[in-house]
């Protein structure tokens, strides 16, 4: 099972809106360098939900960061939708994230000053675009936050922020919207309805999402896991159930 | 107390405020002691220095002192005794005459407190010797001569036979003064001798010889020692450096009192930030007690470490301040007990200022270490409390100010302004930040930046308005100062326009050569800002029947009254000055003799106060004057200026024209006006200076809550460059929250420093009888708000880098 044999990177940007090359990520010099990426190659098909699945340290957080613009990658490239993204200077890859990425967290993070609305909007405002109401009220009712827009985070509960997160995250119809552990400090009934609304944005919207999680269930409503470990890609399960989830995980470790 | 190492040394950069708010204050205050401990030092050596060579000396009592005084030699312990003559008499040289001092040379050389600089000392009574700054002053050099007269008016024609270095402090304003040999002063001063001095023989005590001496002679003489008359001599001069030192120490007190709102505010912070830390610190055992205690012992390590550097900062500012007034270096007078003193005061007021936050930092609970986000819930029964304390201490305040104001009485208006100010402090915590939401508005229109600077401000309404507090105390007592001295010079100049009918009055005096040259009047007439005309005029005897004075006799014509505020005197009338009319015992209408070469003119008394501010001179129409002469010529100059603000230059521009002849008499509104705002121009430009070391640490408090605010929000900021904020937009952003607490408080400042300086001034007016006019010097204003907006935006720099460093990797990293 190598890498390259798994996962073979479509050349066609149309195929693909998110797209690691040989991409390889070492923290730190000489002998307490850390090698968290070696040489991986990943490709995110269009409108697929994909999960990044891993044990601690395994280099899935690691390998988010450099996908979404977040961190530079020590050698390789990164392709978003269609676009070379590594090596741009930090204004434009700044507009990038801006304009093409979302982003959902595990602990929110949302501005504490704003509004829920104005958290939500702030994508928007930032790119200096216009809010197109019909969108934003479709988006927030399907989240069920219509009644929630003019309160401060502080005063929604945990499911509420994270719901908001993803109205952010979708607002600007980003490229590929990139979620961290987004169910990590949601209780699991609030985590399900949040993984639910993440599918079907995939199916009804044709939203990508790529998602980096350490919990089996919530890989299981990905199209398709990507598996981590060492800072290698070691495997890839299609329509995964969290029961072979699971068992790809044990031989991982194993 | 390992903890708060720990912290101290793990984040110094948060301390940096603080130590720099601390080191500010204390090296203001240190240097005040400095400068003043030195500049007193200076003058005991200078003022003091002929009496503290003498072990003992006896001054003239209820009887002249005599030489050969047989109860002198006649004391046990008196080894020797030197007359010391001191003469005043009339100086001539070449250019000047005056008068001047002149005193005897001590014959034993090691009595004298002043060295030979030049030439040599006298050997008989034909010459003497001065100081550099008398010879100067007076134009001579060594080997002129000079003419002294002693009292009778008999002169003395004497050769200045070398120079002499007093060790004259430049502070204590020099007089000018001579030395000459015994005999010399002696036949000056009619042979009255000021002082002996008495050498005590060698082992005999100078106070128990004083003591006998002034045993001997009673109530014939005043003896003491020579280091007692020393003192006392100084202390005549030095009173002035004790009001200086208050003046000065009363500034540093307010500059620490700005470093304690910066330092209460920077330990609020960083309480408020370390509440998960301090919740783990309770959760593994510590006890309220010890929090406390961590806290209050970092509080008093930052305070040495401010207090420390302040000191070296003062010592050295106070030194350099000594160079700028011209104290001579030697006298540098570190005192150890001071300089403890304000150090110590530097550590308490950073242990007080950091209680009140030690004290909440107690109240954090085990809990709070499990919290994810540190909250500080506002108490809102203590912000009510403080708006009744608060309003109350206002409203009292306020009345007190009026009742000040109408009594009039200054020490209730003081004591009404201090309450209400301190009133107003503690509502600003409740004000400023409403006015911060309602400024954050215009904000808003910037954009994102605009929109994250106006939420942010407002975030912690308690940090803002602390910081804010500190920059309004600072500007408010800068603008006070400002409309309080704007409106003075205003009154002033309205009092003076109606007490001189003319800005500016030349006449030759009464007994002068005549005529005003025409090339004087013509380089007059040219000076910028000046609208003069030449006067005609006559040398004429004023009065009545019996009694006539001489005077100058100016007649008004069309040109000249049109300079004048006050009317002229109409056709057959004459306008004689208040004092003429008081020895004449004259009424209005009155008859007045005014003859001149055999022409007689009678005219009656104007009921006119024109000639009350003209030196001498009276005034009559030109009419008038053709009757009584002819052929009248210029003898004064009346001059209007186009600004009355621009007296200062107009008046350095007058004088020098002056100069050339003594008989030429300036008077006029300008003069007072010029002499007056010069003094308070100059007086108003220091305490503006003393004033701006508060503003300073102001500034650095609004740089310090922000780098702490930003510390605090680096996840959010990580947060808003991952959304897609640019580098440029964060550091914006932060400009612009600085630019907001800067305006705020800059604002308020002014407003309130408008008040209360009207106030102020009326108060003050009021007590001393005068009518106030009330000016804002809007230009002023308009430059202090701008330095705060700059001087903010400039503090905001190094949080504004720090912000946009974060990356955007680290929003996602869990804490």
């Amino acid at each position: 099972m190598t890498a390259a044999g798994l996962v073979q990177p479509p050349t066609d940007a149309r195929t693909t809106v998110a797209r690691a090359v040989e991409v390889t990520k070492v923290y730190g010099e000489g002998s307490t360098s850390v090698t968290a990426l070696d040489r991986v190659d990943v490709a995110v098909a269009p409108g697929s939900f994909t999960a990044i699945m891993g044990p601690s340290g395994s280099g899935k957080s690691t390998l988010m960061h450099c996908l979404a613009g977040l961190d530079q990658p020590t050698s390789g490239q990164v392709f978003i939708d269609g676009e070379l993204i590594t090596g741009l200077p930090d204004r434009q890859l700044t507009e990038v994230r801006r304009d093409r990425i979302g982003f959902v967290f595990q602990s929110f993070n949302l501005l504490p000053m704003l509004s829920a609305r104005d958290n939500i909007t702030l994508p928007l405002e930032l790119a200096g675009r216009r809010v197109d109401r019909a969108a934003l009220a479709a988006l927030v009712t399907s989240l069920g936050l219509a009644d929630r827009l003019g309160h401060r985070p502080a005063q929604l509960s945990g499911g509420q922020q994270q719901r908001v997160a993803i109205a952010r995250a979708l607002i600007t119809r980003p490229a590929v919207v990139f979620a961290d552990e987004p169910t990590g400090a949601l209780d699991s009934t609030t985590g399900t309805a949040l993984l639910s609304y993440l599918r079907s944005a995939v199916r009804e919207l044709g939203q990508t999402v790529v998602m980096v999680t350490h919990d089996p269930h919530a890989a299981a409503y990905a199209d398709r896991v990507v598996l981590l470990a060492d800072g290698r890609v070691r495997g890839e399960i299609d329509r995964p159930t969290a029961d072979t989830v699971l068992s790809a995980l044990a031989s991982l470790a194993a | 107390m390992r903890s708060a190492w720990a912290n101290l040394r793990a984040y110094p950069g948060r301390f940096v405020a603080v130590v720099i708010a601390i080191a500010i204050g204390v090296g203001f205050a240190a240097a005040t002691l400095v400068f003043t401990a030195s500049f007193r030092t200076d003058l005991v050596r200078s003022v003091g220095a002929a009496e503290s060579l003498s072990d003992v000396e006896v001054r003239a009592g209820d009887t002249d002192l005599r030489a050969d005084d047989p109860r002198l030699l006649g004391t046990p312990g008196v080894a020797a005794t030197d007359p010391r003559y001191t003469a005043y008499v009339e100086l001539r040289t070449a250019e000047v005459h005056g008068y001047t001092t002149i005193r005897s040379i001590p014959a034993d050389p090691v009595q004298r407190w002043f060295e030979l600089q030049s030439g040599t000392w006298p050997t008989g009574p034909d010459s003497v010797l001065t100081d550099a700054g008398t010879a100067t002053r007076n134009g001579l050099t060594v080997g002129d001569t000079l003419t002294l007269s002693d009292a009778n008016g008999v002169p003395r024609q004497l050769t200045l036979g070398g120079l002499v270095d007093v060790h004259v402090s430049k502070l204590a304003g020099a007089a000018d003064q001579f030395f000459g040999d015994a005999p010399l002063v002696s036949a000056l001063s009619g042979g009255y001798i000021d002082r002996i001095a008495v050498t005590v023989a060698g082992g005999a005590s100078p106070d128990n010889v004083a003591v006998d001496l002034g045993r001997a002679f009673g109530p014939d003489a005043q003896v003491r020692t020579g280091a007692a008359a020393a003192e006392d001599r100084t202390s005549t001069v030095t009173g002035g450096t004790r009001t200086l030192t208050g003046v000065l120490l009363a500034f540093a007190a307010i500059a620490g009192l700005v470093a304690a709102f910066v330092i209460a505010n920077t330990f609020t912070i960083l309480v408020a930030q370390r509440q998960r830390q301090l919740g783990l610190l309770r959760c593994v055992g510590a006890s309220r007690q010890q929090v406390r205690r961590s806290l209050i012992a970092e509080a008093a390590v930052v305070g040495v470490i401010g207090s420390t550097l302040g000191l070296v900062l003062g010592v050295g500012v106070g030194a350099a301040a000594m160079g700028v007034a011209g104290v001579a270096m030697g006298s540098l007078t570190v005192s150890p007990p001071s300089m403890a003193i304000v150090a110590i005061i530097g550590v308490a007021v950073t242990v007080l200022a950091a209680w009140v936050p030690a004290a909440r930092a107690m109240r954090v609970t085990p809990l709070a270490a499990l919290s994810a986000v540190p909250t500080a819930a506002e108490d809102r029964r203590a912000s009510r409390v403080r708006v009744l304390i608060g309003g109350g201490f206002s409203l009292v305040g306020g009345a007190g100010l009026a009742a000040g104001v109408v009594l009039p009485s200054l020490l209730v208006a003081v004591g009404g302004g201090l309450l209400s100010a301190s009133g107003l402090m503690l509502l600003l915590r409740s004000v400023l930040p409403w006015m911060l939401r309602w400024v954050g508005g215009a904000a808003r229109l910037g954009g994102v930046p605009g929109r994250l600077a106006a939420a942010n401000a407002v975030r912690h309404p308690g940090r803002s308005a602390a910081t804010c507090t500190a920059l309004v105390v600072a500007v408010g007592l800068i603008v006070t100062l400002q409309v309080a001295a704007a409106s003075a010079q205003a009154s002033l100049s309205q009092a003076l326009s109606e007490r001189f009918p003319l800005d500016v009055s030349v006449v030759t005096a009464s007994d002068g050569a005549g005529a005003l040259p025409a090339e004087l009047i013509d380089r007059v007439d040219r000076i910028d800002g000046l609208r003069a005309v030449a006067v005609a005029g006559t040398a004429a005897a004023v009065g009545t029947l019996t009694q006539t004075f001489p005077l100058t006799v100016l007649g008004a014509a069309a040109d000249s009254v049109a300079v004048l505020r006050a009317p002229a005197p109409q056709p057959g009338e004459i306008a004689l000055p208040g004092w003429l009319v008081g020895s004449l015992d004259l009424k209005t209408g009155d008859p007045v003799t005014v003859s001149q070469g055999g022409t007689v003119v009678t005219l009656r008394l104007a009921d006119n106060r024109v000639a009350d501010n003209l030196d001498g001179a009276v005034v009559v129409t030109a009419t008038d004057l053709a009757l009584l002469d002819r052929a009248a010529q210029p003898r004064a100059i009346w001059g209007a200026l186009d600004d009355i603000d621009e007296a200062d230059t107009v008046i350095g521009d007058l004088k020098p024209l002056l100069v050339s002849d003594e008989s030429l008499l300036l008077t006029g509104a300008a003069v007072e006006h010029a002499a007056l705002t010069q003094g308070l121009d100059t007086v108003l430009l220091l305490v503006m200076a003393l004033l701006a070391v508060a503003a300073v640490i102001a500034v650095v408090g609004i740089g310090n809550t922000l780098g702490l605010s930003v510390v605090e929000r680096t996840r959010e900021s990580a947060l808003l460059r991952a959304l897609g904020l640019r580098r440029g937009q964060l550091r914006l952003s932060i400009a612009v929250e600085a630019a907001l607490l800067a305006s705020v408080g800059a604002v308020v400042g002014i407003v309130l420093g408008v008040g209360y300086g009207a106030v102020g001034a009326a108060a003050t007016f009021a007590e001393v009888g005068e009518k106030l006019v009330v000016a804002v010097p809007f230009g002023e204003l308009a430059m202090v708000l701008m330095l705060a907006l700059a001087a903010g935006m400039i503090a905001s720099v190094l949080p504004a880098r720090r912000a946009a460093r974060a990356t955007p990797t680290a929003a996602l990293a869990e804490v």
